[in-house]
């Protein structure tokens, strides 16, 4: 058995290792992520030179600590731009093997030529924007608005509307209309300090210290001003709160110190490149300080965030609403007046809703009926993502501690036939492991994963002792259209002799049972994060919550290598070495056969024709900021 | 069983009295097994108010945390005294999802319940008092039959189904009421009543059902007994003895049933309120399940046993002050 | 006592031992909605029993493996069309019948196998063992049937099991109540009396001959149940509580048609017929029976 494991792994490095692949793969994907580096496009850009120095001296931090590469809103020496990107090549030749080199510098040339331009012209709109800022103070509340969002909500219920304590995938949407984050990322989930309260930042060459210059003049949907110190009191939160789940995001910092009203330094345990783009997700939702003084309350159902919706009221099961906040930072945003979620709607009552223009938006409408969406004047747009359709497997848990049998089940569906019966398309096999075409850069393009083969299937469960199938026990979501996915996989399944029973509930039971190790695996979606670093630690990171699933044996060779690759792919800085890394992980984490994936959804949305908004590589809906647009 | 009611005269309100009295003594035990069997069942529940909290993806460790804030592993005696001492207070915990007090939570619910209930129940007397009485008035014709069988027809029918084949004809065919949501009626009558429409008569078709066939057994049995005999002997019109003797009285019996048609009317929205998105109490209460969100299950648990206790016994008082003999049994 | 015995079945005054079979059959048959009502139960039990006479296609099979066509209009191959997953809607139907009857049948056994026996204890032995059973029935009656059954399933998890198991627990109040009536009356009668007075014990009398004259109201009430057990069964996997896939199940049908009511309404059409040809059935067939055995109506009808 374990012949059998290293022998697939060893083919698939030697298949894919050259780094022409990984080439290949960012080539094709570069208008996914145009700006890859964010860490190094904030060193050229961002910063100033002064603020920069005035923040490390004041941190007590030597300017040798620091990687001094800043140039920016009001310095324009290029040599200095020149000097980082020759030190940073120097750097990355030294790592790296001979042949890399020339086309890992040809990418980087490239890079940088792209980078410019944008940054330019940022810049500029950035300056803009601070002109215009003192004179909008006095004429914000003069800004029109135009119209509200109206929503149905499919999930029924969200978790929190605390970033910290909350939990569900589908909190987001009312997360980031209500809270601005720290770092926002842009529509391909690159971090971007225009969508940001941290008006730039800057690590240290260890990757030890993160300087955040925060941005003046924020307010909270309370009147409290966004300073270093509410960074602090909010990030210390979320690491520490017994009840909260952001503990995990940012375990890795030690410290913040607050030199100055608007700096804050970040010290990290270890270097941890991910951070950035996690403090996209919920830990970088600042919330008020005095609200967390205030209430001490594990149940957030009143934010206070910075973001350009303020909470109104919240009607359990029945609506939730936000109005725009007149004080909001960015002038001129939001466009709208109000959001109104209406809340536990059934897929069915959400599409007449639309049709019937009782709302004009709706994110990831039932795919089966998006024909009658279109049909009705909506407008439908879809954009490819990583949210990956899957199977969860508890490796502790008989049948799954056999890995031939978690091979088998991969092998045993066809994915593009389930796609296509259940889901009416709307999205991509996943025929690359983890990581779809969605991930751009990190998406490789040569791995093959598990696509349909009934000789593989009949081959591991021989190889499983198991010739004539086996059985277990499915959990799964009680809706409709989860019963159908489900009883296709049944029924693929029971081709081979494999029976799979099937055992639907409501949503919060089958992923408590699953953490509560009460069944061996369960049907549902792993929406997609804001880094993929976080993505794949959710299932795989003996210090996640998935502590309870991974192999108990720490010696487990499967588990030893992917907690190795997970470690190096957070470690590294580096944009084309981490995309290696974790091309490497991916293939790793598909061999081992920790799940499976069967499809990667698309991000769907229907709205009214008079109603604009982006469609983030996250799959999630973004309203916040000046997102939403509604022509009268 | 029924027949004519006596006049009530004073000398028996005494033993009307003593009969409620009795009737409210029984009845506070079993509201206190409600609440105790229900407390202790409730745990039973898979979860905790920690995971209801948190929600789906909730890391193991701070549900646990939560759970010890909470109190959810102090010994059960403790949190059912808790629980009760609160309950004598007005105050039934907070609800896990919104942190809303749980009694103004149910009491938001009401409206869109008690309308449906209302509505639901003048919908089936509309329509089972004449066809009941009907059929009763002729029984073994085959216009009883046929009325029998349409009663029969309607508690054999799922509300559920019902409330579908409502929806794919009268709201999506002929676009005459929306398929869902609630309007409060003092915001607009109009919309509200065309949103209550279908899900009224979801309920309400069923509860027709059963009426109408007590009516029918009710009059059947009022038109053999010896004071209707009497009455036809007198030579009074049929329709006169019908109406008169046989209809008034048959209908007594059927108050009844009306107690039983609660348990029934709050059975229905559970399905019927979340089919249409009905902001009411059936919806939370499937909702509150669903979420293992104790505290409101346990608070609606009691209340709707209470309201089902209350409601029978009025029936109870109404029908033994109507029908002297009950008294004494 | 709780005047809401009332309402419950009324049960045979005279005639202690059940009546003549044959005068009762004779009577039966000249009943046409009986006959009727008892062949539609029959065939469905037909159908339950011998799913594969009666099925036309495997009602689990789905486009995986037939190649078979989703969302088919009803045609000589699919009488009902198929499904999202190309499986026979007909077949499925027929599949589900069988669900559909054990869950009525077993609920009843155990609504009634501890319904009966706390009625005939309440009512024969009286004081206070009748106040604690009957107030612990008055509990469980206070709450509305699908109310007490979603709660146990929440507490029990889904699954066809226990989908029996809790719609049998919220029938018990409702045996045990109507025994219990009819305990207390039959206990006053003269050949119980005379048992009595001949040094019978409790048990033995109870056993011997209050039980007997109790089966009569049970059956008529038991198929009343059966429609409504089906209900329930139908409500709680409409609801997605219910039955499990793969086993078939007329509500799981409706619960997956409300998705697609829309677009393919079809769907939703059959399952709810079954549904209501059944229940109405066992309707039927039950106030046919109460108009026999219940002497007081009978010749009314």
């Amino acid at each position: 058995m374990a012949d059998h494991c290293s022998q697939t792994r060893e083919r698939i490095w030697n298949k894919t290792m050259p780094a022409t692949v990984a080439r290949a793969g960012a080539d094709q994907n570069r208008n996914f992520m145009s700006e890859r580096n964010y860490w190094n496009r904030m060193r050229r850009n961002k910063m100033s030179r002064r603020s920069l120095l005035r923040a490390s001296a004041r941190a007590g931090v030597g300017a040798a600590g620091i990687a001094l590469v800043g140039c920016g809103d009001d310095d324009d020496d290029q040599s200095a731009t020149q000097v980082q990107q020759a030190q940073q090549q120097q750097q990355q030749q030294a790592a790296q093997p001979q042949q890399q080199q020339q086309q890992q510098a040809d990418a980087q040339a490239q890079q940088a030529e792209q980078q410019d331009q944008p940054a330019a012209e940022q810049q500029a709109q950035q300056q803009e924007q601070q002109a215009a800022q003192a004179q909008a103070q006095a004429q914000q509340t003069a800004v029109a608005r135009v119209g509200e969002l109206n929503v149905p909500d499919l999930s029924g219920s969200f978790s929190q509307l605390d970033p910290v304590t909350g939990s569900g995938g589908n909190d987001h949407q009312h997360l980031w209309v209500g809270h601005d984050n720290l770092v926002g990322y842009d529509t391909d989930l690159v971090p971007d300090t225009s969508r940001s309260l941290a008006e730039s930042w800057e690590v240290s060459d260890d990757g030890l210290k993160i300087i955040f210059t925060i941005r003046p003049n924020v307010l909270f949907h309370d009147g409290e001003p966004l300073n270093a110190e509410a960074v602090k009191t909010h990030i210390l939160r979320a690491r520490d709160l017994p009840e909260g789940n952001t503990g995990a995001d940012v375990q890795f910092i030690d410290s913040v110190d607050t030199p100055d009203e608007l700096t804050a330094v970040f010290n990290m345990k270890q270097p941890f490149a991910p951070l950035l783009r996690i403090l996209g997700d919920r830990a970088g939702m600042v919330v008020s300080p005095k609200a967390i003084a205030e209430k001490d309350v594990y149940i957030d159902r009143s934010p206070v965030g910075a973001g350009a919706f303020k909470f109104v009221e919240e009607i359990v099961d029945d609506r939730l609403v936000f109005e725009a906040f007149d004080d909001y930072w960015q002038p001129g945003h939001p466009k709208i007046n109000k959001i109104t979620w209406h809340l536990g709607r059934t897929s069915d009552q959400a599409i007449n809703g639309m049709i019937a223009g009782e709302y004009n938006a709706q994110f990831s409408p039932d795919s089966a009926q998006v024909e009658r969406l279109t049909e009705a004047g909506l407008t439908y747009e879809t954009r490819p993502t990583n949210w990956t359709q899957r199977y969860w497997l508890n490796m502790r848990m008989e049948p799954w501690t056999n890995p031939h049998l978690r091979r088998a089940v991969n092998w045993a569906v066809d994915k593009q036939a389930l796609l296509d019966v259940v889901w009416n398309g709307q999205g991509i096999p996943a025929h690359w492991g983890w990581l779809g075409p969605a991930t751009g850069p990190d998406h490789d393009p040569n791995y093959e994963g598990y696509i349909f083969n009934p000789d593989k299937v009949r081959e591991e469960l021989a190889l499983a002792g198991h010739p004539d199938g086996f059985e277990f026990e499915m959990n799964t979501f009680s809706g409709a259209q989860a019963i159908a996915h489900d009883e296709f996989i049944a029924a693929s399944l029971a081709q081979f002799g494999i029976t799979a029973k099937l055992n639907p509930k409501p949503s919060p039971a089958f992923w408590r049972e699953f953490w509560d190790l009460e069944v061996s695996g369960h049907s549902s979606s792993m929406s997609v994060r804001a880094d993929v670093w976080q993505q794949l630690a959710f299932v795989h990171d003996p210090l996640s919550q998935s502590r309870n699933v991974v192999p108990e044996d720490e010696n487990d060779p499967d588990r030893k290598e992917l907690v190795r690759l997970l470690g190096e792919v957070g470690a590294e800085f580096d944009p084309d070495q981490r995309s290696i890394k974790i091309q490497e992980l991916n293939r790793a984490m598909d061999t081992a056969a920790w799940g499976l994936n069967f499809f990667h959804h698309f991000a769907r949305t229907a709205h009214a024709e008079n109603v604009t908004y982006p469609l983030f590589a996250d799959a999630k809906p973004h309203w916040g900021q000046g997102d939403v647009t509604i022509t009268a | 069983m029924a027949t004519a009611p006596e006049r009530t005269c004073s000398a028996k309100l005494g033993s009307v009295r003593n009969f409620i009295i009795r009737r409210v003594l029984a009845t506070i035990p079993v509201l206190i097994l409600i609440s105790v069997v229900t407390f202790v069942a409730l745990r039973l529940l898979p979860g905790s108010p920690g995971s209801a909290i948190l929600g789906p993806e909730a890391d193991p460790a701070a549900v646990e945390a939560l759970n010890e804030r909470l109190g959810w592993y102090d010994p059960i005696y403790e949190q059912y005294a808790d629980w009760i001492a609160g309950v004598f207070q007005g105050d039934f915990g907070y609800s896990q999802r919104s942190n809303d007090p749980v009694g103004p939570l149910i009491a938001s619910r009401l409206e869109a319940t008690l309308q449906l209930g209302i509505m639901s129940l003048a919908l089936a007397l509309l329509i089972a008092i004449p066809i009941g009485a009907i059929a009763g008035a002729k029984p073994g014709t085959p216009f009883d039959y046929g009325l029998t069988f349409f009663a029969v027809i309607g508690v054999s029918v799922p509300n559920f189904w019902l409330a579908m084949l409502l929806v794919i004809i009268f709201a999506l065919e002929l676009g005459w009421f929306p398929t869902q949501g609630f309007t409060p009626f003092f915001e607009d009558p109009t919309a509200n009543l065309k949103g209550m429409i279908l899900p009224a008569f979801a309920i309400g078709v069923a509860l027709a059902g059963n009426l109408a066939r007590q009516v029918r057994a009710s009059m059947v049995e009022v038109m053999q007994q010896d004071y209707v005999r009497t009455a036809r002997a007198k030579g009074l019109r049929e329709r006169s003895v019908l109406v008169r003797h046989g209809f008034r009285n048959a209908l007594i019996p059927v108050v009844t049933v009306l107690g039983l048609q609660t348990s029934l009317v709050v059975g229905g929205a559970i399905v019927i309120e979340s089919f249409f998105g009905l902001p009411g109490v059936g919806k939370l209460i499937i909702d509150s399940i669903l979420f293992s969100e104790i505290p409101t299950v346990q608070a609606l648990a009691v209340m709707i046993a209470l309201g089902v206790a209350a409601i029978n016994l009025i029936v109870d008082i109404s029908y033994a002050y109507l029908d002297p003999r009950i008294r004494y049994s | 006592m709780s005047s809401s015995d009332s309402v419950e079945i009324m049960m045979p005054e005279r005639d202690p031992r059940f009546a003549n079979f044959l005068v009762f059959a004779r009577r039966f048959v000249r009943r046409p909605i009986g006959v009727i009502s008892l062949t539609v139960v029959l065939l469905i039990a037909f159908a339950a029993v011998f799913t594969d006479v009666a099925a036309t296609h495997d009602p689990l099979e789905t486009l995986v493996t037939t190649g078979a066509e989703a969302f088919a209009p009803p045609s000589i191959s699919n009488f009902f069309g198929t499904d999202q997953l190309g499986r026979d809607n007909y077949s499925r139907i027929v599949d589900a019948s069988r669900t559909a009857l054990m869950v009525g049948v077993v609920s009843i056994l155990i609504g009634a196998g501890i319904g009966v026996p706390i009625g005939v204890t309440a009512g024969y032995s009286g004081g206070i063992r009748d106040e604690v059973l009957m107030r612990l029935m008055d509990a469980l009656f206070a709450f509305p049937g699908i109310l007490l059954a979603l709660m146990i399933i929440a507490a029990l998890g889904t699954g066809i099991q226990n989908v029996m198991l809790a719609i049998g627990i919220t029938f018990i109040p409702s045996f045990a109540r109507l025994v219990r009536g009819t305990t207390l009356s039959v206990k006053e009668q003269e050949f119980v009396l005379a048992a009595r007075s001949i040094g019978a014990g409790g048990p033995r009398v109870a056993a011997r001959h209050i039980l007997p004259n109790t089966f009569a109201p049970v059956v008529v009430q038991a198929s009343l149940l059966f429609g409504v057990a089906i209900i329930i069964e139908a409500s709680l996997s409409f609801l997605g509580l219910g039955t499990r896939p793969p086993d078939p199940s007329w509500g799981t049908m409706l619960n997956s048609a409300q998705r697609l009511i829309s677009s393919e309404p079809m769907l939703a059409i059959f399952p709810g017929l079954a549904i209501v040809v059944t229940v109405l059935a066992f309707n039927l067939l039950g106030d046919v029976l109460r108009d026999l055995l219940d002497p007081r109506l009978r010749g009314t009808g």
